[in-house]
């Protein structure tokens, strides 16, 4: 076991991202452009850096930059994400 | 699921301080406008000091959404800077902010007759406890099952609760620190194969299973279980981190 | 102001605040915060290498670094998540050694490092004794969580510049941003004038 992991899951953050998307977003859809696996962001994976990094649970690769600042968020997103209307 | 779209910061009041084991208490808290929550959701609670300083964190909610008041459990992490003024400072009448309910990905409803299996480590039993009291609040018929990893019995939550919960809701423990109590006839040692094996149910009955823990025993349950044969898909995980919640 | 939690407070209060930037609080724990998992890479494929806009390109594999004379410096590192921590001691070798190797042609660096994490320095501030690559921290080898097996250490800047698990500097002419500077964190980042983010 690992114990040198520390990321959590997407759901983790979920608060953090329902702020910005103003709707729930951990049960919204991503399909990774690496890896063409669809996963939802709750079961992302949530890294804490100087802002959050998301990543594919299947590949690793990066889902979604999101830093908090003062007055704004600043947002990278990857791959095809699927919010139901 | 219906809630306010966007989530902003209440003001939550400490209405009562329950104990729960040595290391884990209860909050029972006010909140206005409380909006209610689903089974397994969970809050980002804020405490802001008087020089300014701010730390937060997110706890499951551990009450069902049957119940009148919300609770919270905290287990105190030692080194830890907001679980400790949780557990041994704050007093009913004390107030914090709180931000909720958040997470649609972790969570049961009772919609489904799906058999559901529910993997604890520790203090992760919270949310999962949620489920348990909003099944029992709802009469489910729904097939239930929990295991729940603790180091000891004195640091199982919920204990006399969960001993009391009949079919179709059934209780598993397994105690990690050597040796077992005397007399224990419940499982011991971290979980395995096996254990989730006789705990079932088996995967072809395609249960949703939510596990839920620090980081490292969720990741190694939910590697056992899709071992097992369980639809990853199907694994719900809400990791804690290195250590706790 | 937000409603204040009677009785709470951080940690630890006693605090020299002269050696604290602004905004910052002083922690005693060594909090872990990375863009990704940790990677593990064995000694024996480790390798540190100076590229790009350089008039000679240079690798050193482990034995060599280790080879190379080292330097122990004691710092206080500064994190734009606001906890500071002082007195680190960490041991590794100075960047003016690797640079002299090289002879730089570009006034820029990025950081690049096993996991995909990159930084983007100006040589000048790995120059003039200001940046080390670590291997060691604390007496011990550098741990994997803390990147290890050698990270950047720039203790001159928010502690994001100083890349875990690096593995080698891309010399550039011209400024490009790296991983978290192109997602709303200052090009430069000095903690002293408090350039945490873009609008800073």
């Amino acid at each position: 076991m690992d114990t040198s992991e520390v990321h959590i899951d997407g759901n983790g953050v979920a608060g953090m991202l329902q702020q910005i998307f103003v709707t729930e977003i951990t049960t919204a859809r991503r399909v990774c452009d690496s890896c063409g696996e669809e996963h939802p962001i709750g079961a992302h994976r949530a890294y804490s850096g100087a802002g959050t990094v998301l990543r594919c649970p299947a590949c690793g690769d990066v889902a979604a930059f999101v830093s908090e600042l003062p007055n704004e968020y600043v947002l990278g997103l990857r791959g095809a994400w699927r919010l139901r209307r | 699921m219906a809630q306010p779209p966007r989530l902003s910061w209440r003001l939550a009041t400490i209405r009562e301080r329950r104990n729960e084991t040595p290391r884990a208490k209860t909050l029972v808290l006010e909140v206005p406008d409380w909006p209610g929550h689903l089974a397994g959701q969970h809050v980002d609670v804020r405490l802001t000091a008087e020089d300014g300083y701010q730390a937060q964190r997110s706890y499951s909610i551990a009450s069902a959404p049957e119940d009148d008041a919300l609770e919270l459990t905290i287990e105190r992490i030692d080194d830890g800077e907001v679980s400790p003024y949780l557990t041994d400072e704050a007093v009913p009448g004390d107030q914090f902010e709180l931000r909720g309910p958040i997470g649609g990905y972790f969570v049961w409803d009772g919609s489904s007759n799906a058999p559901i299996l529910l993997v604890a480590g520790g203090s992760g039993v919270a949310p999962l406890m949620a489920m348990l009291r909003h099944h029992r609040a709802t009469g489910s018929k729904v097939d239930a099952r929990l295991l729940l990893s603790a180091r000891s019995l004195d640091d199982v939550l919920y204990r006399e609760e969960l001993d009391a919960l009949d079919r179709p809701v059934r209780v598993h423990v397994t105690l990690t620190r050597d040796p077992a109590p005397d007399g224990w006839r419940g499982f011991t040692g971290r979980i395995s194969e096996n254990m989730l094996t006789a705990v079932g149910p088996e995967p072809a009955v395609a249960p949703y299973v939510y596990v839920c823990g620090p980081t490292p025993f969720v990741e190694e349950a939910a590697r056992l279980l899709v071992e097992l044969g369980h639809e990853p898909a199907r694994v719900h995980t809400e990791r804690f981190g290195p250590t706790g919640g | 102001m937000p409603p204040i939690s009677r009785g709470f407070r951080r940690r630890h209060t006693d605090v020299d605040s002269s050696r604290l930037p602004p905004g910052q609080y002083e922690t005693h724990d060594f909090p872990v915060l990375s863009a990704g998992p940790t990677p593990h890479r064995s000694l024996d494929q480790w390798t540190f290498d100076i590229v790009g806009a350089v008039t000679h390109e240079r690798g050193w594999t482990w034995e060599e670094f280790q080879a190379l004379p080292s330097e122990t410096v004691t710092v206080d590192i500064h994190c734009v998540t606001k906890w500071s921590k002082f007195d680190t001691t960490w041991i590794g070798v100075n960047v003016d050694r690797l640079l002299e190797a090289v002879q730089p042609i570009g006034d820029y660096l990025v950081a690049y490092c096993d996991g995909g994490y990159t930084a983007n320095l100006p040589i000048a501030d790995v120059s003039g004794g200001k940046a080390w690559i670590a291997y060691e921290y604390g007496g011990e080898p550098l741990d994997p969580q803390h990147g290890g097996p050698a990270r950047l250490l720039v203790p001159h800047l928010y502690f994001w510049k100083s890349a875990k698990w690096v593995r080698g500097l891309r010399v550039t002419e011209r400024d490009e941003p790296g991983f978290w500077e192109g997602y709303g964190y200052h090009n430069y980042g000095d903690p002293w004038k408090e350039q945490r983010y873009w609008s800073d």
